[in-house]
């Protein structure tokens, strides 16, 4: 009663929507983002046509084009890049590595070597295909799968790594032989080899740190910078407003530095739901934006879990991607511009590092060797996802688990753990989670949720400027004590409600296990009984006992992990992937 | 008797050198020859302390199990059938002689009981139970084992450089190394940004910088689980006032106390020797008179219903902070109310 009642006021006080199943992504064709791609070497003419019926005419191809460019609020040197011949001035100068911005870009060179680059921390997306002496590449992972270079066949190995983090991070995609280009990497196909090169890269921690005043004060002004960086001139900006300290500090500094007004928007699962809307609205109100709460039932997520799974090019096992994607539908209708506070808890010290850290101090379960065991903080990493690394062996099946985890998962991070360029554990979290969690998963997230829209979405926490300034800021500056992203907070402490810098800590819950307890389980268990299990990749027993509630265990977290395999198989089913 | 890994149902005279006839496995006890317990009915209690094999466990954990399932052989109340037979007896002496025949067979049941009452299963008893299965099914999945290690060996276990920097959301303080142990073991703290020690500086590879850091936390929550001992209750008043942690924290006292001790009377052992002034000054002399002639070990609970009560203990709102008069929050619940009412941890503690 009393939340049916603080949900009536908040009605009253801001635009109350909810967001209702609608007609596919796939038919807002019309105001789609366009891509690029291309191909050269053997059947090259083919896989271009295929290439455009895929991505769309409004695309771009090389070599038709001898330059394309999927761009967005980019620069070099402050001076902004906005025709093809400011990027062809970058490339022929070499100095790509300066160039800021959300950008993947591909070229002919002179010497008929095709290159393809994608911006350094990850805000575009280019995927590519070298098959015999094919090269094709694309800004999307189904557009390569239906130009046939190669066979739709899935990559165990990201099967294994998506359910440990809920995505696959690096090179990998879910499709064999489909690859993703790194963040700050640029790839030359030249005779028939591929060269790879990283023309920027994650930087090292200083010897010395700056005095926290002179920090803070960088910081504030980088903020500032960031954000009327990514402000549309002239029209209203769409942000996303969870009411946490990033978000929160993104809206607040929208509406002092926009010449239009900001239109914020909030999620809420109903009445029935513990959801963040007392601190998003507190934020709304103190900044004065034109602020909407959206609704999310799981009947619209339902009905758009399969649009959303094929905006995606890689597996997504978040369960806010329906929601993100919905939110998008909805901030269209008022800009193309939406900002987000997306960056701030992996370069400025937000959760997860405390249970590195207590990893550290304690080493995992009952693990031998403690921390300085072979792989031990490694394999606590993968943990800290709290999705399915320990129940690997029990999920898949043995030759399957046998084929996935040879070398194991952790060793893939383990020159991450190594890396002489950052000292402290919450220094070497930061470079891991910028990469990965930036650069392979909520980055490429919100570009292609954002994409159907035709809505740009900006992050302007995971701007270069700021991340480079963040491997500058002492660990201790990051984390105090338990005070998380302690600089970030004094540098806006201004902006923004007391209480909004001091609130506990707390993520976007999405109901997941009530969900799944109730009128998701049907399709659920349709789905994933009907859909994974004939892969033969999965063991049923596991699957019968996750769907059946028989999971045991002090946190099973039943519906977190149903929802991981429910994503999986809409993927394999969108990409049209098979095992054998 | 049926064997644990084919389930075959074996007579004695086919249990040839303790082996199922069937597919040759080891039985590790043999009732006919004085065993307390069948394998099948120690696999009961592995199954029963694990919660189905989910948690870890440490041996004094499934110790207290497997005196409570050799106590309830003991539960049939022969002293009901006694009174029941002397009553009819010295009726039927002056009535009827049926009722002397009455009498007899109310003796019948009085005399099967008496064999059936065991003495206590001792701690020293259990290894050799254990030590037993060990030989027969080998090590049981989730049995903690501590690793001890030479304290030079840990002390010079490289740390990352700037962790003194850091601190915790909160820490659980205990009496008890295996509470430690039970706790780290089924990672607690990595799911909860939880320290865990004990008053005494266990672990040893991680307890000086620990202690260090809990003082950076000035919201620190502390949740203090200890024995029913006159030592484990009186943990949390010597933890507030002893510098531990700065005074603004905020500490729990979740630990078992008298109050908790009804359902676990088979448990119970002999008092430990301290003195109960600190009771006595906190206003409670009823705990401080049942301290003085028992003692109850937290490990008598099982290991989930420990982590679940820590669970609710966790998810409470913010206790009371020291310097708010209150000084400490005491978490009377009981455990075994805890049990009933946590998800799928049902349990009596019977």
């Amino acid at each position: 009663m009393v939340v049916a009642t603080v949900l009536a006021e908040r009605r009253r006080s801001f635009a109350y929507e909810r967001a209702l199943p609608g007609p596919s992504f796939a038919e807002q064709a019309p105001r789609r983002r366009a891509g690029l791609g291309g191909a050269v070497g053997a059947d090259s003419a083919v896989f271009l046509a295929a290439l455009e019926r895929s991505l769309g005419a409004r695309s771009s191809f090389v070599p038709r084009d001898s330059l394309a460019v999927d761009a967005d609020v980019c620069s070099i040197d402050g001076h902004p890049l906005t025709s093809v011949e400011d990027w062809w001035n970058v490339v022929r100068s070499g100095t790509l590595g300066r160039v800021s911005g959300s950008f993947a870009l591909a070229w002919l060179e002179a010497d008929g070597a095709l290159a393809i680059a994608r911006d350094p921390i990850g805000h575009r997306s280019l995927y590519y295909a070298h098959a015999g002496e094919a090269f094709v590449f694309a800004s999307t992972v189904s557009a390569l799968l239906e130009c046939g270079v190669v066979a739709r066949r899935i990559h165990l190995r990201s099967v294994a790594a998506y359910l440990a983090y809920a995505y696959v991070p690096g090179r990998a995609t879910l499709a064999e032989g489909v690859y993703e280009l790194l963040p700050g990497e640029v790839i030359h196909f030249r005779r028939q080899a591929l060269e790879r090169r990283m023309f920027w890269d994650l930087p090292s921690e200083p010897a010395q740190f700056a005095d926290e005043p002179s920090l803070k004060l960088r910081l504030r002004t980088a903020l500032e910078s960031a954000v009327e960086q990514a402000l549309p001139r002239g029209r209203v900006v769409a942000a996303s407003l969870s009411g946490g300290i990033d978000s929160s500090l993104i809206v607040a500094l929208a509406q002092q530095l926009s010449d239009h007004s900001v239109a914020s928007y909030s999620i809420t699962f109903g009445a029935d739901y513990a959801d963040e809307i007392a601190w998003s609205s507190l934020v709304a109100e103190h900044c004065g934006t034109s602020h909407t709460i959206l609704e999310i039932t799981p009947t619209a997520v339902l009905a758009h879990l399969d649009d959303t799974v094929s905006a995606l090019d890689k597996p997504n096992g978040d369960p806010l991607t329906v929601p993100n994607a919905l939110l998008f539908r909805a901030m269209a209708e008022r800009s193309n511009v939406a900002l987000n506070g997306e960056g701030g808890d992996p370069c400025f010290g937000g959760p997860k590092n405390l249970p590195m850290l207590l990893s550290a101090l304690y080493g995992h379960g009952d693990e031998e060797g403690g921390y300085e065991a072979q792989g031990a903080i490694e394999r606590s990493y993968l943990r800290a996802h709290l999705k399915c690394f320990d129940e690997l062996p029990e999920l898949l099946e043995r030759d399957t688990y046998e084929a996935a985890c040879a070398p194991s998962l952790e060793s893939d991070l383990l020159p991450w753990f190594s890396d002489s360029r950052w000292h402290g554990l919450v220094s070497k979290l930061m470079a891991i989670n910028t990469r990965f969690k930036g650069g392979h998963h909520i980055l490429p997230k919100v570009a292609a949720l954002s994409a159907p829209f035709g809505v740009y979405a900006r992050s302007p926490l995971f701007s270069r400027a700021l991340v480079e300034l963040a491997f500058v800021i002492p660990p201790e500056l990051k984390l105090r004590g338990t005070n998380e992203k302690y600089l970030l907070k004094r540098a806006v402490a201004d902006l923004l409600p007391e209480a909004i810098l001091q609130r506990p800590k707390s993520g976007m819950l999405v109901p997941v296990e009530a969900w799944f307890q109730g009128p998701l389980l049907p399709q659920a268990r349709t789905r994933i009984l009907g859909g994974l299990l004939p892969m033969r990749l999965f063991r049923r027993a596991y699957l019968e006992k996750l769907l059946s509630g028989q999971l045991r265990g002090l946190r099973p977290r039943r519906g977190v992990k149903i929802w991981l395999l429910l994503t999986l198989e809409a993927h394999l089913r969108a990409l049209g992937l098979t095992a054998h | 008797m049926k064997c644990i890994h084919c389930h075959a149902d074996a007579k004695y005279s086919e249990r040839t050198n303790r082996t199922c006839p069937k597919c040759q496995h080891a039985f590790a006890f043999e009732p006919k020859n004085g065993d307390r317990l069948t394998d099948s009915a120690f696999q009961a209690a592995l199954d029963r302390v694990s919660s189905d094999g989910t948690v870890k466990w440490t041996a004094r954990h499934l110790y207290y199990e497997l005196v409570r399932r050799t106590q309830r052989h003991s539960k049939t109340r022969p002293w009901l059938f006694g009174a029941l037979a002397v009553v009819a007896a010295l009726v039927g002496v002056f009535t009827s002689p049926q009722l002397l025949v009455i009498a007899g067979l109310l003796c019948v049941p009085l005399v099967l009981s008496l064999p059936s009452k065991m003495a206590k299963l001792s701690f020293a008893d259990f290894k050799r139970l254990l030590d037993r299965w060990q030989q027969a099914h080998g090590q049981p999945k989730g049995l903690i084992v501590r690793k001890e290690t030479p304290r030079t060996e840990q002390t010079t276990r490289a740390l990352p450089s700037d962790i003194q920097h850091y601190s915790f959301d909160r820490a659980v303080v205990t009496d008890h190394r295996e509470t430690v142990d039970l706790l780290l073991a089924n990672n607690f703290h990595f799911e909860n940004n939880c320290a865990i020690l004990t008053e005494d500086g266990y672990p040893e590879s991680a307890f000086e910088v620990v202690r260090g850091m809990l003082k950076n936390n000035p919201k620190l929550a502390v949740y203090v689980l200890h024995d029913a001992t006159p030592q484990g209750c009186t943990l949390a008043q010597r933890l507030a006032t002893d510098g531990w942690f700065q005074a603004s924290a905020s500490i729990v006292d979740v630990g078992l106390g008298p109050e908790h001790a009804g359902p676990f009377r088979g448990c119970w052992q002999a008092a430990k020797p301290a003195t109960q002034t600190g009771l006595v000054a906190a206003g409670k002399p009823t705990a401080a008179k049942w301290l003085a002639r028992y003692s109850l070990e937290l490990a008598v609970v099982r290991p989930e219903q420990i982590i679940k009560r820590l669970f609710r203990a966790l998810s409470n709102a913010a206790p009371r902070p020291i310097d708010d008069g209150g000084v400490i929050f005491v978490d009377s619940a009981s455990f075994a109310s805890d049990a009933s009412t946590s998800d799928g941890g049902g349990d009596s503690f019977g």
